[in-house]
């Protein structure tokens, strides 16, 4: 394990951080997968201590857009409990696949699964997820008004059996492959179930945050944080969501989307990168 | 409480600072990896009290569904990590 930090790992920590931070203003991605391959593979960090600030950076990414004044609205506080607590279940299943099912298989799948969902993401790029203003919202559903627009947009959620397949399976591969489930919640729930990009985004942004808390916690109890890795890694979060936000206000979602598909894609690449042999 | 949370946020960030500061300058003093470790702690605790705060409001309002899925959620946070340090 490590026990010190040089001077040029915090620098590179801090930009890792910039990065995630600006996923997750953005896209409502926590970074992690990209942030662990870049401690572990491009700076030498060990696994646990990798994931350990990861996971802190995730928490770092949430409370940033969660504090945000222009997320506030943006956030759909119940639908996500309601959606994190099927996540939390699908967790509980990894959990006992994760002894079942050859790491890579899972890998390779879940590579495709994320092209193929960054080229659905990419065709309905032009598809707006806003209902009539007087449409009623149902119990999961909810109305904010377009900072870029002005425009009040309503909207429900749509599709319940996906939104909650998804849900569960975002959880058992976040279990599986140690990811936050928003690179599979965001573009599901804005492609089929109803969502506007800037909900599923906001939403998932918050939530990762409360996923990632107890396992952030007990790396921390554990003393596998390593704290100047983490407070870089975490100011860099701060920098880079203050940029992701603005960038997810002032950009249209369409241009959202399109970024959200070449993140996808560099999501499987890298996983297929990290393929065991 | 948004701005309680803000001003956390901005608490949490310059502890973060003045300890990589102290570190590099006074590297052999455990109050600058202190400092740090205060500024982690509450970054961490943040989520979770949002989800607290979230379910008091909810209680208030008398809105029961949304009180159970965060009490539930926090439920489920507390038995992760009890199961995790099992």
């Amino acid at each position: 394990m490590l026990t010190t930090v040089s001077f040029s790992l915090m620098a590179l920590a801090a930009v890792g951080g910039v990065v995630a931070g600006t996923l997750g203003g953005m896209l409502g991605l926590g970074g992690g997968v990209f942030l662990v391959p870049l401690l572990v593979q491009g700076l030498g960090v060990p696994m646990p201590q990798a994931v350990a600030v990861s996971l802190t950076t995730v928490i770092a990414t949430s409370n940033a857009v969660s504090g945000a004044a222009g997320s506030r609205p943006l956030i759909n506080l119940r639908m996500g409990l309601m959606l994190e607590l099927i996540t939390a279940a699908g967790g509980l299943l990894g959990g006992v696949a994760a002894t079942l099912l050859p790491q890579r298989t899972l890998m390779i799948t879940f590579s495709v699964v994320m092209t193929l969902m960054s080229l659905i993401t990419f065709l309905r790029r032009d598809h707006q997820n806003a209902l009539p203003e007087d449409a009623d919202t149902g119990p999961w559903g909810g109305r904010y008004t377009d900072a870029q627009t002005g425009r009040l947009v309503v909207y429900r959620l749509e599709r319940m059996p996906v939104a909650i397949g998804t849900s569960f399976v975002a959880g058992t591969l976040s279990t599986l492959l140690g990811l936050g489930g928003g690179v599979i919640k965001v573009p599901v729930l804005n492609a089929w179930c109803g969502i506007p990009m800037r909900v599923a985004s906001t939403t998932s942004a918050f939530m990762i945050g409360v996923t990632a808390t107890s396992g952030a916690l007990i790396y921390f109890g554990r003393g596998l944080l390593l704290p100047t890795l983490a407070a870089a890694a975490v100011l860099g979060v701060r920098v880079g969501s203050l940029i992701g936000l603005r960038l997810a206000r002032i950009w249209p979602p369409r241009r959202l989307k399109v970024m959200l598909a070449i993140v996808l894609v560099l999501v499987a690449a890298v996983m297929i990168a990290r393929l065991p042999q | 409480m948004t701005r309680l949370f803000a001003l956390t946020g901005l608490a949490t960030t310059l502890l973060l600072v003045a300890g990589l500061l102290a570190s590099g300058l006074w590297p052999d003093r455990a109050w600058s990896t202190q400092l740090i470790h205060v500024g982690l702690l509450m970054l961490m605790v943040t989520p979770i009290t949002r989800v607290v705060v979230a379910c008091i409001g909810y209680v208030r309002d008398g809105d029961r569904l949304s009180a159970l899925l965060t009490a539930a959620i926090l439920v489920l946070v507390a038995a992760g990590g009890y199961l995790a340090t099992r």
